[in-house]
């Protein structure tokens, strides 16, 4: 899929998801309306159950609404086929979720690498993408090492490699900090920012409150509904 | 990094559980492998000798014989006439049937029985000797042939019996016989008999022209079928003759490669069905172990095609594995164990093309076991496989 160039990378309107729960019906989004621009790094704040991580799956294109529409460079993400919105996924998306994700026998390089084995780049240039994007988060020493033989910010580093490895223009982040220490969450946000600095568009489901010094936007959601919205 | 990278280091790192279930699909190739390894064997075994040996027929005057059963114990059997001869010039008529282009020699006989001088009874056999050398290509004599009249052959037990050896005098029918020949033990009948020219035979017991049977060999692996077919036509031909197969112990050692064939082949598809079922359970357990490994794949955009391709090419490769081993193991099982089952020496061949078809077997069953736990793979639901619900 080509990617273009404009404003409003992302609109939703009219954005609900509804659960079934035990023969209930949850309500985790009720009816809502946001854009974000290109560049943008925003975070998506709120309490437990808010609906936060709702919405990323959604703007992930990996959980379809119950109703709305997702756009995001113009196009109409759920009205794409299943594999059709794979592929979307893979030109337009990187994801860095909870607890890393690493694949545990596939070394740093090789997670890394992991979206490119779908592409059609050579092995060399897969593995000189991955060898640069390594160095720039830090890990150039540590290509090999398998996610057991990393520290905990190591292993976020090599997600947010991995994530960046397509050149997605944007990265979806879910509670990037929360298995990691004030210091090495500091390095970490330090790291996004800089990402962010490169045009890349971020947006981050967090509950550190610390986070939000490295945010342009923070989006406030509760109860599945925007409830405020900052600007910095 | 390839999908096959993908499959090759979780195999690698789960080799311990993969090794098992590559150890059950090894044993059972390895079993298929000598099962109808042993089988060609005892096949190409039983085709040379029929090649060789042949298959045959007796020829007999046909005529009708009673056995009677008291209480389902029989008390006597072949009640009828004593065996009538026939004229030779009867088997000209059997050039009409069409089997008969099929039969390759035919070795008249005249039995009679007969006292030596010394007071010995004894069974005689009438032969035309060069025929019967074609038909009995497994004689082995010390000494030599008969090549005239006055000449005799004699089965090793009767040379014993009658305290005779090559260059002595047997006095029979009141005329002398000059021993040249004894038969090398063949552990029958044929050891006790004495073998005269037929035409001497028949002149000695006034039976000129007349045979008791004559024995019909056709060659080749197919020879029983055309056997059969031969003694169906001279039932229906209805000219007084009737024929009857030779069981020897080669038409018996037949049936038994026939029905160890048939065991064969339902042990296989036994083997292949538990493999199959064990290769696609192991899989399906691996697809629920690595579900949230899966979401990843498909966050990142893998199509369903991509994750079945991942699990084709584990199930592909330790299946070609298990194959390959397999395949080695099952000959070596077959070279060993072939002359101990089957008493067979030799005649295990190693055919690369074989084992490239036992390769080729393998990983279709393999793969073809992975196709539900792979649709599964494929159709999981991203969301739920990262755990966000």
């Amino acid at each position: 899929m080509k990617k273009r160039d404009i404003k409003n990378l992302i609109e939703i309107s009219n954005l609900t998801k509804i659960y079934q729960s035990g023969g209930e019906q949850v309500k985790a989004l009720n009816n809502l309306n946001l854009t974000m621009e290109n560049g943008e790094f925003a975070a998506l704040m709120g309490p437990s159950g808010s609906g936060k991580s709702t919405l990323l799956t959604i703007l992930g294109a990996l959980n379809p609404p119950t109703s709305g529409k997702v756009f995001i460079d113009g196009i109409d993400i759920y009205n794409l086929s299943t594999e059709r919105r794979a592929d979307f996924r893979s030109t337009y998306m990187g994801f860095v979720f909870q607890q890393f994700h690493l694949i545990p026998y596939l070394s740093a390089v090789e997670n890394v690498m992991l979206p490119l084995a779908i592409s059609s780049k050579s092995s060399r240039e897969q593995t000189e993408k991955a060898q640069n994007l390594l160095e720039k988060v830090g890990l150039g020493n540590k290509l090999k090492r398998l996610p057991n033989e990393l520290s905990g910010g190591e292993q976020e580093r090599v997600a947010i490699a991995r994530a960046l490895v397509n050149d997605p223009p944007i990265v979806f982040a879910d509670e990037p900090t929360g298995a990691l220490d004030a210091k090495t969450s500091l390095e970490i946000m330090e790291l996004f920012q800089k990402v962010n600095e490169e045009s890349y568009t971020i947006i981050m489901v967090t509950h550190n409150k610390e986070n939000l010094n490295f945010v342009k936007r923070a989006v406030f959601i509760r109860d599945g509904e925007i409830e405020a919205e900052e600007r910095y | 990094m390839r999908l096959i990278n993908i499959a090759l280091a979780n195999l690698k790192v789960r080799k311990i559980k993969y090794m098992f279930l590559m150890l059950g699909m090894l044993i059972g190739t390895a079993t298929i492998v000598a099962l109808f390894s042993i089988t060609d064997a005892m096949e190409s075994e039983l085709k040379e000798h029929f090649d060789r040996v042949g298959t045959r027929v007796i020829i007999t005057q046909d005529q009708e014989r009673f056995s009677l059963s008291y209480r389902g114990i029989t008390v006597a059997e072949d009640i009828g006439k004593e065996p009538d001869l026939f004229p030779a010039q009867k088997l000209a008529f059997l050039s009409d049937l069409p089997s008969w282009d099929q039969v390759e020699t035919t070795a008249p006989k005249l039995v009679a029985s007969g006292t030596t001088a010394e007071g010995d009874a004894l069974l005689v056999l009438g032969i035309d000797f060069a025929e019967e050398i074609n038909v009995k290509n497994y004689w082995q004599v010390t000494g030599a042939y008969p090549n005239s009249e006055n000449q005799a052959l004699l089965g090793v037990q009767l040379a014993q019996r009658l305290e005779l050896e090559v260059g002595d005098t047997l006095v029979i029918f009141d005329e002398e016989f000059h021993v040249t020949g004894i038969l090398d033990e063949l552990g029958t009948q044929e050891d006790f008999l004495l073998y005269l020219s037929l035409e001497k035979l028949q002149k000695l017991t006034g039976n000129e022209g007349l045979l008791s049977m004559a024995e019909v060999v056709i060659p080749g692996s197919q020879g029983a079928e055309t056997a059969d077919f031969l003694v169906n036509e001279l039932r229906q031909k209805d000219i007084g003759l009737a024929g009857t197969r030779v069981q020897d112990a080669a038409e018996g050692r037949r049936v038994i490669v026939e029905h160890f064939a048939r065991i064969a082949f339902m042990v296989t598809v036994v083997i292949i069905v538990i493999g199959s079922l064990i290769m696609g359970t192991t899989m399906m357990s691996s697809v629920k172990e690595r579900t949230w490994e899966i979401g990843i794949f498909r966050a990142y955009g893998f199509r369903k095609k991509h994750i079945m391709s991942i699990i084709f090419y584990e199930a592909g490769i330790l299946s070609a594995m298990a194959g390959a081993g397999g395949y080695f193991i099952g000959m070596m099982l077959a070279v060993f164990a072939a002359p101990v089952i089957a008493d067979i020496q030799g005649n295990i061949s190693w055919n690369p093309f074989v084992g490239l078809w036992v390769l080729v077997l393998t990983v279709m069953v393999g793969v073809m076991a992975s196709i539900y736990p792979a649709v599964r793979a494929a159709n999981l639901d991203p969301v739920k496989a990262l755990n966000y619900l």
